[in-house]
């Protein structure tokens, strides 16, 4: 009895996240495609600097430091540094709204492009999960936190898609 | 029919009648050229209750005329839930084989769960045929619950332009399909409440067949993406000048990079 509750519990939780997000799907007109102009991957060059362990070390050097000081330092980079991520993924999610768009409409059958999207995709949120997590134990000395590869990534989808933005108006 | 329950006769006295002013909506508005095995389950269902009210309520009878006109109706499940969604992903050549393999994937894995949960349930005892025939309507309902799961996933995570009537037939679905095939796997778990079970599966049946009436319609096949919980008809082809800005910004952006 239990077990077939559960199950339906699941099951109807599941149509409901589904139907509901078909219902409240947000088309990709409600999003500004002039965002696209101003896209670059240097607003994220910050990433690199914010969680090096050498500001820490410099700080460390000065007279006066307090431990509380080094502290404080690092609530702020961690909590800048998690915007940033926060800024990339959402980023990442635009353009992915735009590769599918863009797939969804092809006149081409494009599996290998699906394929790669859906890959990208994968191995970009795993990666996103990792840099949280680093970030997450960087107080108890795991500092070894790298947002390169996401931010490659990101600038990856870019090219991808633009590269097959070419390719149709070149088609067209 | 004189056994059945007074309840159970009432919800079936609507559910005719539901059934009846949903064949003849669908015949009016033209949709059963769109959809011919949806109507087609609708006049197979109309035909298995003219039969099961002229056939005697006991055990000798009934099961021999619910069985073979059940069967039917389960095969009509599988080929409407295929029809709707064929018909959703039809005309978008760019995933058409990724939209393919994904409907193949989606059968074989629905399949395999739903064969899965046999373990769940006791064996039917003896050779018990209306009991037997329970356990196989159970695992095709189940597959079908979670191929329907599995395709609005798929519809969620792309872009499609979705016309209201496959998001109504789906909500349809996924309400009956869901409710039978807890009900089902309940009853083959405990061999007890087949009673109730019919009478809760009346119900929802009957409100899924009332929902479909006033919410199917010629009109809600036109194509729309839904924006803000709200169906804009002609959204695709804004959407599609949508596409060509992004594409002309991709363009300029690219030029200007080179």
């Amino acid at each position: 009895m239990i077990s077939g509750i559960v199950w339906f519990a699941l099951l109807l939780l599941a149509f409901a996240v589904l139907l509901i997000r078909l219902a409240s799907r947000v088309g990709a007109g409600s999003s500004n495609p002039e965002w696209l102009d101003d896209f670059s991957i240097e607003r994220f060059a910050p990433m690199d600097r914010l969680l090096d362990p050498k500001d820490f070390q410099f700080l460390k050097a000065q007279p006066g430091y307090r431990p509380a000081l080094g502290a404080r330092l690092l609530k702020e980079r961690r909590r800048a540094f998690a915007g940033y991520l926060g800024m990339l993924t959402r980023d990442f999610n635009r353009l992915l709204g735009v590769a599918k768009l863009m797939l969804v409409f092809s006149t081409e059958d494009r599996p290998e492009f699906a394929k790669a999207l859906w890959r990208q995709q994968i191995r970009f949120y795993f990666a996103v999960g990792a840099v949280r997590c680093r970030l997450a134990f960087y107080p108890l000395g795991w500092t070894g936190v790298d947002a390169g590869n996401l931010v490659k990534s990101l600038a990856g989808l870019h090219e991808q898609i633009q590269g097959w933005a070419v390719q149709r108006a070149e088609a067209n | 029919m004189s056994g059945i329950p007074a309840a159970q006769l009432v919800f079936l006295v609507i559910q005719t009648a539901a059934l009846i002013g949903l064949s003849v909506r669908i015949w009016w508005s033209g949709l059963y050229r769109l959809y011919p095995f949806f109507f087609g389950y609708l006049l197979a269902t109309l035909l298995q209750t003219a039969v099961l009210t002229l056939t005697p309520y006991d055990r000798t009878h009934y099961p021999y005329a619910w069985i073979p006109t059940e069967g039917i109706i389960l095969c009509f499940y599988s080929l409407i839930v295929l029809e709707c969604y064929t018909i959703a992903l039809r005309g978008l050549p760019g995933i058409a084989s990724l939209s393919r393999r994904y409907i193949k994937a989606g059968l074989a894995v629905a399949i395999v769960v739903s064969l899965l949960l046999l373990g769940l349930e006791k064996a039917p005892n003896g050779r018990n045929i209306t009991l037997t025939f329970i356990v196989f309507e159970r695992v095709i309902v189940t597959s079908l619950v979670i191929f329907v799961l599995l395709i609005l996933g798929f519809l969620a995570y792309y872009p499609v332009s979705l016309s209201r009537n496959v998001v109504v037939y789906s909500i349809g679905y996924a309400v009956y399909f869901l409710d039978k095939a807890t009900l089902l796997l309940l009853v083959n778990r405990t061999h007890h409440g087949s009673q109730l079970a019919s009478t809760v599966l009346i119900v929802v049946s009957t409100l899924c067949l009332v929902f479909w009436l006033f919410a199917l319609n010629k009109g809600g096949e036109t194509k729309t993406v839904v924006v803000g919980h709200r169906w804009k008809p002609g959204e695709e082809a804004r959407l599609l000048s949508q596409l060509q800005v992004i594409n002309d910004h991709l363009i300029r952006t690219a030029r200007k990079g080179s």
